[in-house]
Order: C-alpha cells, then sequence, then structure tokens
C-alpha cells in the first residue's frame, strides 16, 4: 500500500480516528469506502515519520499538507504503535518490547534505515502527557548524532487546545523545511 | 544589477537592510512594528532607502522574514526567521556556530554549519520568559528605561535570587523585592541571571558549537550579554545593530535568489 494513497495527511487520520470510536461493522465499510477513493500516488514531497501521539488538533496535519509534507510513516503512540503485538508479561521488559517490535506486521521498509526511509521526524510533544514526553529531546538529539536524521519538536496536546499556536507550529515546522531543502 | 532588500517584521520591531551587488550594507532602519504590518514595513523601508540614498525602484529583490512575513506585499519570497538569522549571523563572523537570538516574543538557539545552513534549531515561542518581553516589563515596573538595563547591572556587586521565570510570578517577586529595599541594581542583575538561566536550559539542548552569535534587541543589553558569556565559559560576538542581524540574511537571501535567476 506504500505510496500508493492520494488522501492528505488530515483525511488519512481523520479516517484512522473513525477506528477508536466506531464498531468494526461500521467502521470497515468506511475505511475500504476511503481506500477506494483515494487510489492514486502519493505526492513526492519531502516525506517525515511522526511521533509522538496523533495530534490534536488537527491543524498540524493541514499545516504539513500546505507544506508539501507527506507523512509516510508514523510511531504515534495512537496509530501505529497499536498494532503492536502485546508484550510477554513475564521477563525482562526491554526484552519483551523488542519481540513486540519483531513481531509486528511485516513492514515494506524492513532492512532499511531510517535515513534511507524520509527526510526528518516531526515529534509531537504532548503537554499533558509529561511521562510519555520525556526523553523525547533526547531522541531528537540521539538522532542526528548518530543517524544524521534531522528532527523537529512541535508541541500541542491531545485535549487543551491552548496548547497549540497555530502560527508558532507554522514557523518552527517551516524552518525544519526550509533547512532540509539546503 | 541594483539593490537587495530584506525585511523582518518582528513582534516589537520591523528591520530593513539593503545590500548592493558586492553584499555590502549601503542601508538599514529599526522602525517600532504598529499596528499595522504592512503600514510599518513601508516605513522600514522608507527609511532604509533614505539612508541608502536611492530610488524605490533600484530595488531588484525582496525577502520578508520575521512573523509579519505574510504582511509585506512587496517581498517576492517569505522565509522563516531561523534561516535568516543563521545567514545573517554567519556573513557577520563566519565562525559562528551558534546562534542565541532574543526577541521581543520569542528566543532561539541556532546551531549552524558552513555557508550560514540551519544544522538544528530549538526555540522558546510559547511564553515571554527569557525574551525581550520580560525585560520590558521589568523595567517598567522598575522605573528605568529599556536601554539602562545593561549599565545598571553592570554596576550591581550581587544579584538577588528571582526564583522564578514566568514574567508574570517574577513581576510579583520584583514587587516583594522592591518592598523590602533591595537595589534597583541588583534586582535587575537578578533578571537578567533569570533571563540567562531560561536562555541556558534551551542552549543545553543542542550544545554550544563554535563561536557564539547573539542576534535581536537583547543583545544591546550588555549585562545580559556578560552573564551569557559567564555561563558560555566564551565570549559571544554581537553585532553594533544585533536587531537588523534576521533582516540580513533575508537580503542575502534576496541576494542569492536575483542571482540564480540570471
Amino acid at each position: 500500500m506504500q505510496g500508493e494513497l492520494e488522501a492528505s495527511n488530515a483525511d488519512f487520520y481523520r479516517v484512522v480516528r473513525r477506528g477508536e470510536y466506531l464498531s468494526p461493522d461500521d467502521f470497515l465499510p468506511l475505511l475500504e469506502e476511503f481506500l477506494a477513493a483515494a487510489k492514486g500516488s502519493a505526492h513526492g514531497g519531502q516525506a517525515v515519520i511522526m511521533s509522538g501521539v496523533l495530534p490534536n488538533p488537527k491543524e498540524i496535519l493541514t499545516l504539513l499538507d500546505e507544506l508539501g509534507v507527506r507523512i509516510a510513516h508514523d510511531d504515534l503512540l495512537n496509530c501505529s504503535r497499536r498494532l503492536l503485538v502485546p508484550p510477554s508479561r513475564t521477563g525482562d521488559p526491554f526484552d519483551a518490547l523488542t519481540e513486540s517490535y519483531f513481531a509486528m506486521p511485516p513492514c515494506t521498509t524492513k532492512d532499511s534505515s531510517v535515513s534511507e526511509r524520509v527526510d526528518g521526524l516531526v515529534v509531537h510533544s504532548a503537554r499533558s502527557c509529561t511521562p510519555y514526553s520525556v526523553g523525547q529531546y533526547d531522541i531528537k538529539r540521539l538522532l542526528m548524532d548518530r543517524l544524521g536524521v534531522p528532527s523537529v519538536v512541535i508541541e500541542a496536546d491531545i485535549a487543551d487546545s491552548r496548547v497549540f499556536s497555530e502560527e508558532q507550529t507554522r514557523t518552527r515546522l517551516e524552518a525544519f523545511f526550509e533547512a532540509m531543502e539546503v | 544589477m541594483g539593490y537587495f532588500l530584506g525585511i523582518d517584521v518582528g513582534a516589537l520591531s520591523t528591520n530593513a537592510v539593503i545590500l548592493d551587488v558586492r553584499r555590502k550594507i549601503v542601508g538599514y532602519s529599526i522602525v517600532q512594528t504598529g499596528a499595522n504590518s504592512t503600514e510599518t514595513a513601508e516605513q522600514t523601508l522608507h527609511k532604509a532607502l533614505v539612508m541608502a540614498n536611492i530610488d524605490r525602484a533600484k530595488i531588484t529583490s525582496t525577502v520578508a522574514t520575521g512573523y509579519g512575513r505574510i504582511s509585506v506585499p512587496f517581498a517576492e519570497k517569505k522565509v522563516t526567521e531561523i534561516s535568516c538569522h543563521a545567514l545573517g549571523a554567519y556573513y557577520l563572523y563566519p565562525d559562528t556556530g551558534t546562534v542565541i537570538d532574543i526577541g521581543g516574543q520569542d528566543s532561539k538557539i541556532i546551531r549552524v554549519g558552513d555557508g550560514g545552513k540551519v544544522l538544528d534549531f530549538t526555540m522558546n515561542d510559547k511564553c515571554a520568559a527569557g525574551t525581550g518581553r520580560f525585560l520590558e516589563v521589568m523595567a517598567a515596573k522598575l522605573r528605568v528605561s529599556l536601554d539602562e538595563l545593561g549599565d545598571l547591572s553592570l554596576q550591581a556587586s550581587q544579584d538577588v535570587r528571582i526564583s522564578s521565570v514566568c514574567t508574570v510570578f517574577a513581576e510579583s517577586e520584583v514587587v516583594s523585592l522592591v518592598a523590602q529595599n533591595h537595589p534597583t541594581e541588583e534586582i535587575i542583575r537578578g533578571l537578567h541571571r533569570s533571563t540567562v538561566n531560561r536562555m541556558w536550559s534551551m542552549v543545553k539542548i543542542l550544545g554550544v558549537h563554535g563561536a557564539a552569535t547573539m542576534s535581536g534587541d537583547v543583545a544591546k543589553n550588555r549585562g545580559v550579554v556578560s552573564l551569557l558569556e559567564e555561563r558560555l565559559e566564551q565570549p559571544i560576538h554581537v553585532y553594533r545593530e544585533p536587531q537588523i542581524v534576521g533582516a540580513l540574511g533575508a537580503a542575502l537571501l534576496a541576494l542569492g535568489q536575483a542571482q540564480i535567476a540570471t
């Protein structure tokens, strides 16, 4: 399916979120309808991985659409990571987590490094989920130091819309993609 | 080939730089941003043209930056201030590896590579802590002008501790310190340290690489600069007009753009 959807980032995640509250009987036909309507080829703009929690407000996704940036993959706790097989509850938790990652559905990008797959990483730091957001700046630094992959942290929230400032976020994202273009 | 204009519409000031084809600054201006960004941009351009002693028609290409960059109708291109500050600082001091910009309403640390390329950046665009606005509020509270802050703080033999970096809470602390009759110079030095502590927490995220260059209005404040130098354990480059660094970067982009086009 990779690269075969013509949908915008905002539309794609709007559909994904429906799965959170609709019953499978209601959700699956909608999903199939969306897949049929969105069939086409993804535009060739800069590709990024989105990490963190799926941002709410959706304006962040619209901003990325306006900048011509495509979310090629995500590491969002309420999207892709839900596909993880539940870690086994015995033994070393890190081993269990590693096992889970390897037990994930086969990925077409397997065996290629992050730097080959995308141009950068957009990290959403959710203010009201502090334990989750801890370490995001370390991830950002390590990605650059070890892999040379640039990333940008944007701040919003999953519940409190006051945390999100659209113009400031736009400046951060624009600056990030300007630096990647040069 | 004419002249090249960079215009930086910031929260507190709007700045313009005009370059000639040899990349020499022939005119610049700094104007307080009024209620209408487009009008302020016009005034800023006019003042810079007067200084350069050229006609508007001689401007070949214009790049706008800053928060009001979308409100400059005569700019052919709009670029963020992050890219522009990096380029401007690199042009002035080619050994720049880190740019520390304290603007009117936000502050940012930019890691700069060869040619003025942005390698990474981090910014505080959420609150007034560690921005020019913080110092402006405190200067008003202490009844001193913004320009006096730096010199006054250098006269202090010690600083009082301001524990909050938040503008609202720090203002309350200042009220208490005034009530306790602490010397104004010491309070100001404490406020500067609070600003520097806020900046330091951002600097630590990216680390200091190469020489540091400071831009933005607060760079004119010798008190803040000297405390930051102490913290960084290295001297900081400050241009004589640190507010125009972003506009200078925009003008350099305007020139580069015109050269590509011809």
